[in-house]
């Protein structure tokens, strides 16, 4: 185990991991701080670049995007009102009355990068405590165990599909089809392949994903800046690094929050973006500064910004020990794990732990670079929020050709790509969840493939899934997961009557 | 004007079809279990296809119970803007076909000032200049640092 964690600390501080990183989270954070551009986005469209490095350089290259994208969405959220991100919705609430109305735009930034950079450093150290606890258990799985998790993982399509569960469903099944393309692992038959060479490998992976989260989100992008006035915003940055009463007046809430957000990240289907919300209400609730709420409130800046930052160690404990991604960007993360010959799971921890460690040591650092960005550079940073929409939009569309070209050198993987965008776009406009289709497309496989091998352990009888405890606990999560729509109304109206009962 | 009504009947009919059309081809794969344990290889496709069929016929119920709040649900796809967005996608397939032929360089200087033209910018310095720029960086990072081989010109 020594010799691994000191292959990894060698892996993880090697000159051109290191650099790798210092890009990547630089990267994430521009990309986060542009409003319309999502984490998902961001981690899809820089994506096809780790194809250029050795397999674990490249995923900490992306876990830099991932949490630089996730504080980036903070710095229009102050600056702007606009956060760059959903994740960052809720530091609008105070971090822009204290920047505009309490002209202190270098004391909210401060108090943003502290939260973030502490939650994401608490969350990558639970993730390094917890996750290998957990993999241990997850030892003695089969194939029934190891499918009824895939169905876990779909299952989450229900919470991933604000807009339509059905939808989220229909979408979810278009994902597990789309995997189905190709030869089967299992029998070794053609499907769905018409004669079509491109086909008999399946549908490449990424032109999906930069198709259905970068350019249809740009195709967004070009519809919601239509009549927009292009305002150039000067913000003056005095001191960034919070002063000592800003940190010992919020450190409490940071502890909080981060527990908070390491804890809903670790439930798959939840998100930054919840987190944020739940964090900054418990922050009210246990602050001394109630009525100070929503005027620039340095625990109305520090809880959200922690709590969204800490869900990428939480999210990350189930996506390598269970392999069940947390959201829709650890299911990108899943997917170019997979494809740089990483298998999260169990197993992974026992078969590649240096790979494990190295990925561990990426997340600590790539939230320690992401805070040494912030107090060093959010001057250049804050700049972002005045690239005009007119410059940005090429860019990332050429972005999206380069990257899905690179991936593997074909122009039908061009074309994919360009027709899953346009489709996408059209599904965002009737309420369809683009990570549904990503999870179907990434757990598909895994699921079919699990679940045949299951049936082939037990000789063909499905009592094998219902003796193993597991096994059968998963399962009934997946049932209830995937039925919460029917009662989760109900439910929360009860609850909502009972709290209104014991307040009368 | 578009509705959310008029959308979901669309939906329905589209995923019905496409449920039963991977159904039907998942037929002639051979749907079912084997005696020895494990699945035939269009068992899979097959519920994938069962539970768009389903999710189709729900939709269609759900839109059917609730057709008003269906209807009042406008899902904007008439206005300037998505006029906008569709010219966009026309230059894309355009693009696809131009990158085939010029190559990403070549085809790059016609892409990215016809967006900038269609995003309503006017300033023919300021367009070079992003033009080039881009194309710059594009080719420094993939073409010269990571050595990744990008769309050729039909002629190199």
């Amino acid at each position: 185990m020594l010799n691994n964690i000191a292959a990894a600390i060698a892996s993880a501080a090697s000159p051109m991991t290191l650099l790798l990183l210092i890009v990547g989270t630089g990267a994430g954070i521009l990309i986060g701080a542009m409003p319309g551009l999502s984490v998902n986005m961001g981690i899809a469209l820089l994506y096809p670049l780790t194809f250029a490095f050795d397999g674990v350089q490249g995923i900490i290259m992306l876990l830099g995007v991932y949490c630089g994208a996730i504080y980036g969405g903070s710095i229009s959220a102050i600056l702007l009102n606009t956060p760059g991100t959903p994740a960052s919705a809720a530091t609008t609430l105070d971090g822009y009355p204290m920047a505009n109305k309490m002209g202190q735009p270098g004391r909210a930034l401060g108090l943003s990068t502290m939260g973030s950079m502490f939650g994401g450093v608490f969350s990558a150290i639970c993730l390094m405590i917890f996750a290998p606890q957990l993999a241990k258990v997850a030892l003695t799985f089969s194939k029934a165990e190891y499918f009824a998790l895939a169905l876990f993982g779909i299952s989450i399509i229900t919470s991933v599909s604000s807009g339509s569960v059905l939808k989220g469903l229909m979408g979810g099944a278009l994902g597990l089809f789309i995997g189905t393309i190709g030869i089967d692992a299992m029998t070794g038959k053609m499907r769905f392949t018409f004669d079509s060479t491109y086909l008999i490998g399946g549908i490449s992976f990424i032109p999906v994903l930069i198709g259905v989260f970068a350019f249809s989100q740009v195709l967004s992008s070009v519809e919601s800046c239509y009549d927009e006035k292009y305002e150039k915003k000067d913000v003056k940055i005095d001191r960034v690094f919070p002063p000592f009463s800003d940190l010992k007046r919020v450190m409490v809430t940071l502890f909080r929050s981060s527990l908070i957000g390491t804890f809903i990240g670790c439930i798959p289907g939840t998100g930054g973006d919840i987190s944020s919300f739940i964090c900054y209400d418990q922050a009210k609730k246990w602050s001394k500064y109630k009525e100070n709420f929503g005027n620039g409130e340095p625990e109305g800046i520090v809880a959200p910004e922690s709590g969204n930052n800490a869900v990428s160690g939480g999210a990350m404990i189930p996506m390598l020990t269970l392999g069940i991604p947390g959201d829709g960007a650890t299911a990108i993360l899943l997917g170019a794990l997979m494809v740089q010959g990483i298998a999260p799971g169990p197993l992974l921890f026992t078969n590649q732990p240096m790979q494990v460690y190295t990925i561990f040591l990426g997340l600590l650092l790539a939230n320690i670079v992401m805070g040494c960005f912030g107090f060093s550079l959010i001057r250049v940073f804050s700049r972002v929020v005045n690239v005009p929409k007119e410059i940005l939009i090429p860019v990332i569309f050429m972005m999206t050709f380069v990257g899905t070209y690179s991936y593997n050198h074909s122009m039908t993987d061009v074309y994919v790509m360009v027709f899953f965008g346009i489709l996408g776009y059209f599904m965002n406009k009737t309420q369809f969840s683009m990570s549904a289709i990503i999870l179907g497309i990434i757990l598909g496989g895994t699921a079919e493939q699990n679940f045949s091998g299951a049936l082939m352990m037990s000789k063909g009888s499905f009592s094998i899934f219902f003796t193993r405890p597991i096994c059968l606990i998963f399962l009934l999560i997946s049932v209830l997961s995937l039925m919460s729509p029917l009662y989760g109304q109900t439910v929360k109206k009860i609850w909502k009557n009972r709290k209104e009962n014991r307040k009368g | 004007m578009v509705n959310m009504k008029k959308c979901n009947y669309v939906i329905s009919a589209v995923a019905a079809v496409l449920g039963v059309a991977i159904w039907a081809l998942s037929a002639g794969l051979g749907i079912g279990f084997k005696e020895e344990g494990g699945i035939s290889a269009g068992t899979w496709p097959a519920i994938t296809g069962g539970i768009m069929v389903g999710a189709a016929l729900i939709l269609l119920v759900m839109t059917l119970v609730n057709r008003k709040k269906y209807e009042e649900m406008e899902v904007v796809l008439g206005l300037p803007a998505n006029r906008r967005v569709y010219l966009v996608m026309g230059i894309m397939v355009v693009y696809c076909l131009l990158l085939n032929v010029l190559g990403l360089y070549i085809s790059g200087l016609i892409l990215i000032p016809a967006l900038m033209w269609v995003l309503g910018e006017r300033n023919k310095k300021k367009t070079a200049i992003v033009t080039v720029v881009a194309l710059a960086a594009i080719y420094v990072i993939f073409s010269l640092i990571l050595g990744t081989k990008l769309p050729e010109p039909f002629f190199m």
